[in-house]
């Protein structure tokens, strides 16, 4: 297991600042930020390039922070490959495995590198290059797996396959990976942390923080639609109303008072066209504002009363068979069960 | 093309024709003052035999010692940051901007004045006058040289490298052997290279501290000097034509080097 407590990390006016953060054995953990949040510097800080201030950082037990990067017992993979240009792709993964040629063989193999072990790095592609890099890694029998950002510069075939191989690391390697990219990060996260400037916004699993953002920084950075603040009041016993504005009250199950805020996913409301033929206990009248083509779907923006809008998944069909166009009178609805509530 | 653009081009290559011609055929015409049987008997005879002898041998010494000196001092300015890094920086620049004949006049006077040379001398050991000093001279007139283009190779190599070795368990010196000197290597070669046309056609830098000795400290260089001052024209010509040869080899090996 790693573990990072009360770390205290100065980079000139950045100051990274984490309380407690666990990744357990063979987890897959991604720490998700925007550029400059302080991911790439606590993964150096992991790797030992960057001594903290203060704080632990344990690895199986041990406190490593005053160890050197090469007693640690981790590897790193760059978002460049850095692949040794003066040595063959065998060479390189040789490197990771310290000369043993039958490791380095083995993982060669289980990464499809086998015909690509002739070639010097300038004769590959930047997957390819990226796959050595990986390979190199993991030829080191690593404690723990450093990933900064190895997708980010590779183009959709090659990240596809790359995901592939780090999809098969699952459950077999501690895994560290950096990412600014939400996709990549909830694709092949066991759990993840949500950092911005310096402080872990968030921790969990993806659905624990896509469906119940603990805050509205994440659900901002998360990029989450229907993301409501409101007072709530207890109506009964495990039902409260949570007022938006004049116009929308909005129905929940629980019990909660005061500042809230709400999410309700896109997914989850559907659209009819007249109140009566709804049964869920949130409905509302609005009017189309927009429609956003969204790859398979379209979001469909409906304005309810003065200064709410909801947005809703439909698909192209669905928007189609309806008639649905801007401007059209539309009743929006969705169950109690759909919102989640968080206390502010 | 704007007919200013158009007169510049032209002058500005004009220049450098004109410059590059005017050199190779004051080269050609020196080249061709040889009479080839002449030249041929003074080649073979034994005062310029000594002196491409003596000239390799005190260049290659010198360079391979410079080589092995400045490899360190290069690293450490393109990878450290210690105290005394500027005053290094500044040491290592100084040789370049003094006249040669002034460091082989300082030299002389402080191995002159020197109590261990002094030591070495009363056990029989000269060092003033020899070829030793020869190679003292050389080894401090090309240094800075070296030390600079050895600076320019390992500057450019990605530390980034140097972390994924570190990650992978490597101590600092296996990363220099896996990393820096493989990707150093054209540079290692150039420097060498540049260090040996520098150390063959050295003259100033050697000449106090060498006593300009016939058949003793006779360098090609000094070769030229003393028969030019005894009259000794095609002597004096067919040393200069060996430097020329040896010149032209090494400067083909530095362009094959560059590729």
């Amino acid at each position: 297991m790693i573990g990072i407590y009360d770390l205290e990390v100065v980079r000139g006016s950045f100051r990274l600042k984490i309380s407690r953060l666990e990744i357990k054995d063979n987890e897959y953990f991604v720490v998700l930020g925007p550029s400059g949040s302080g991911k790439t510097t606590l993964l150096n800080t992991i790797a030992g390039f960057i001594r903290p201030v203060k704080g632990s950082i344990v690895i199986d037990g041990i406190n490593v922070v005053s160890l050197p990067p090469e007693k640690r017992g981790l590897s790193y993979v760059f978002q460049d490959p850095l692949l040794l240009p003066h040595l063959s792709a065998f060479g390189n993964i040789l490197l990771g495995s310290h000369g043993n040629v039958d490791t380095a063989l083995k993982i060669a193999k289980q990464l499809g590198l086998d015909d690509l072990l002739e070639k010097y790095p300038s004769q590959l592609s930047r997957g390819q290059q990226q796959k050595v890099a990986l390979a190199r890694a993991l030829a080191y029998n690593p404690k723990a797996l450093l990933l900064d950002e190895p997708l980010s510069s590779l183009d959709r075939v090659s990240k596809e396959a790359m995901i592939d191989v780090l999809l098969r690391l699952k459950g077999k390697k501690t895994v560290i990976h950096v990412t600014h990219d939400l996709t990549e990060a909830f694709m092949l996260a066991d759990r993840l942390a949500i950092i911005c400037r310096g402080r872990v916004l968030a921790e969990g699993t993806p659905n624990e923080i896509l469906h119940n953002p603990p805050n509205e920084k994440v659900a901002k950075f998360l990029g989450l639609t229907n993301f409501f603040k409101g007072k709530a009041k207890v109506v009964g016993k495990d039902k409260s109303v949570v007022k938006i504005d004049d116009d929308v009250i909005i129905h929940v199950y629980g019990e909660y008072r005061g500042d809230v805020f709400l999410t309700i996913s896109p997914s989850d409301i559907f659209v009819a066209k007249t109140l009566d033929s709804v049964t869920a206990a949130n409905k509302f009248e609005g009017v189309i504002a927009k429609i956003v083509p969204r790859g398979v779907v379209d979001e469909i923006r409906v304005k309810v009363g003065s200064s709410t809008t909801f947005s809703v998944y439909l698909s192209k069909k669905a928007v189609k068979d309806l008639g649905l166009k801007v401007g059209n009178r539309v009743v929006i609805a969705f169950k109690k069960s759909a919102v989640t509530v968080n206390k502010i | 093309m704007c007919l200013g653009n158009y007169l510049m081009r032209k002058a500005f290559i004009g220049v450098s024709l004109l410059y590059f011609t005017v050199l190779a055929i004051i080269i050609i015409y020196f080249v061709l003052q040889n009479n080839v049987e002449t030249l041929l008997s003074i080649f073979f005879s034994e005062e310029i035999r000594f002196a491409i002898v003596l000239t390799l041998a005190t260049s290659i010494t010198a360079s391979t010692l410079s080589l092995i000196l400045s490899i360190p001092v290069a690293y450490s300015l393109a990878n450290y940051s210690f105290k005394g890094k500027k005053a290094i920086e500044l040491l290592t620049d100084l040789p370049l901007a003094l006249p040669p004949i002034l460091l082989s006049f300082a030299l002389l006077l402080f191995l002159a004045r020197n109590p261990i040379v002094k030591f070495l001398e009363s056990m029989g050991f000269e060092l003033l006058f020899t070829p030793y000093a020869i190679v003292i001279a050389l080894i401090l007139y090309i240094t800075p040289e070296v030390v600079k283009i050895l600076y320019s190779a390992f500057s450019s190599v990605d530390r980034r490298y140097h972390m994924v070795l570190k990650i992978l368990g490597y101590s600092d010196f296996q990363s220099f052997l896996k990393v820096d000197l493989p990707l150093s290597a054209k540079g290692i070669a150039s420097a060498f290279i540049v260090a040996l046309a520098r150390s063959i056609g050295a003259f100033g830098a050697i000449l106090l501290v060498s006593g300009a000795i016939k058949g003793k400290t006779e360098t090609l260089s000094i070769a030229i000097f003393l028969n030019w001052q005894g009259g000794n024209m095609d002597a004096a010509i067919a040393a200069a034509t060996v430097l020329i040869l040896i010149s032209l080899i090494l400067f083909y090996i530095f362009e094959r080097i560059k590729k």
